[in-house]
């Protein structure tokens, strides 16, 4: 096991703190003389050290977060109103409602008491995670193309790229996320609980809120409605963004 | 100025909850309304909305004789508006024209310096990062920040010793650096 004693992280903190010794620091120095990445790193420790000492902008960020969870009353949202986020979901949302409500009305004729399928619900509520551009140094490389394919919906390309990443690192959680969302447009839906169940079981990240949602909706995928249903129940009772959405797709649910 | 604003921004500058609270029923829908009709989300409109409170707050701490010229509601929109157009161009959306909601159609307030600057959004995706952390890692680091002595920490953390201490520091410094090099709006921001 790692000693976190005499890791980089330590080192670079120990040098902005001026706690190590002359000789320390003169090796130190030596070895910055060649790498540009370590010197970026020191950068970045300065950097992120500043930003945290910002308490008062900490403090007000913190109380905005509390004051959007309470002001907001996502009760009163409806499925229909989720639905109209942005031109492209109004497109699809229309066009899911032609077909919905074309079924609906077949399944009247045939079954009136027919409840939503999970399927249905799925096609409801499932939207891709937006695609994210980003751009980088050599050393990247490979994530850079893995998004960049994601971003251009080439999901069997970046999902190939994303797991070779994830052998290297698995702990990169917005790759294990990009990942399992990869998976579910390939269709491969029980594959995607895997990253998403990494997610979830990492301590706290800003993707658990996200992993446990889609992880539900790939559960409502495979009918495993029981597994779906603890997911949403789970999700409805906490503070994730998706509580009320998680709310209104229990009130949809077959139990 | 009108009393109505110089309350708001005093309460902005206080960190007031009742205010803040005030701002958000008051002002937040038709900025929402903004922010999806010009392609974005939900979290995008929260994200645009506070980060907007954050770029006042900065000025008023910056600016001793901060005022603005319009009405607060305007001056929000104004920025909101800017922070925005920004985000779209670095998603680069092929947008021609920006559209404005009804009510927002012959109101804006000049703003002169830009709504924020490329460290002030690095730090945005720092301090989120650093709030996602769990609270324990958040009060060891924040004690850090503060110069608090290593036998204090010990103590009000409730730690076995000054050494695991700063192993927890460097512990929970370890996750917070590779949580925001692994986010790709760190690779963005760079």
């Amino acid at each position: 096991m790692k000693n976190i004693e005499n890791s980089l992280v330590a080192l670079i903190d120990r040098k902005i703190n001026n706690e190590l010794n002359p000789d320390e620091l003169r090796k130190l120095d030596k070895l910055f003389e060649n790498d540009d990445h370590l010197r970026d790193d020191v950068a970045l420790h300065q950097e992120i050290d500043e930003a945290i000492s910002e308490t008062n902008v900490l403090e007000l960020r913190q109380n905005l977060n509390n004051i959007h969870e309470q002001t907001q009353n996502p009760e009163r949202k409806t499925l229909v109103r989720s639905l109209f986020r942005s031109k492209l979901h109004r497109i699809a949302a229309a066009a899911f409602f032609l077909v919905f409500i074309f079924g609906s009305i077949s399944l009247y004729f045939m079954n009136g008491d027919e409840p939503v399928s999970n399927d249905n619900l799925f096609r409801i509520y499932y939207q891709p995670d937006a695609a994210l551009l980003i751009r980088g140094q050599a050393e990247n490389k490979m994530l850079i193309e893995g998004f960049q394919k994601y971003e251009n919906r080439d999901y069997t390309n970046a999902l190939a790229l994303f797991n070779k990443l994830l052998a290297q690192d698995p702990d990169n959680i917005p790759v294990q996320f990009y990942a399992g969302i990869s998976n579910i447009e390939t269709g491969k839906y029980r594959n995607a609980l895997k990253p998403f169940n990494h997610i979830i079981n990492d301590d706290q990240n800003l993707y658990q809120d996200k992993a446990m949602w889609y992880s539900g909706l790939c559960y409502l995928k495979l009918n495993e409605t029981d597994k779906a249903f603890a997911i949403f129940k789970n999700i409805s009772t906490s503070n994730s963004a998706y509580k009320y959405k998680a709310k209104n797709i229990l009130k949809s649910i077959r139990n | 100025m009108h009393y109505i604003e110089e309350s708001l921004l005093e309460g902005i500058r206080l960190n007031d909850t009742d205010t803040l609270e005030y701002i958000y029923k008051k002002f937040y829908p038709s900025i929402k309304n903004f922010i999806i009709l010009n392609s974005g989300t939900e979290e995008d409109s929260k994200d645009i909305f506070q980060e907007s409170i954050i770029v006042i707050y900065r000025r008023l701490k910056t600016q001793k004789d901060f005022t603005i010229s319009c009405s607060f509601k305007t001056y929000m929109y104004s920025i909101s508006r800017n922070l925005w157009l920004k985000e779209l161009e670095k998603r680069k959306t092929e947008q021609a024209k920006i559209k404005n909601t009804e009510e927002f159609e012959s109101t804006n307030c000049e703003i002169q310096d830009p709504v924020s600057n490329p460290k002030e959004e690095r730090y945005k995706l720092y301090q989120n990062h650093f709030l996602s952390l769990s609270k324990d890692c958040q009060q060891v680091l924040r004690l850090f920040m503060d110069k608090v002595s290593l036998k204090e920490i010990a103590k009000i953390m409730g730690y076995t010793s000054e050494k695991y201490a700063k192993k927890r520091k460097y512990q929970c410094k370890e996750i917070l650096v590779k949580r925001i090099k692994n986010d790709p709006y760190y690779y963005k921001s760079i």
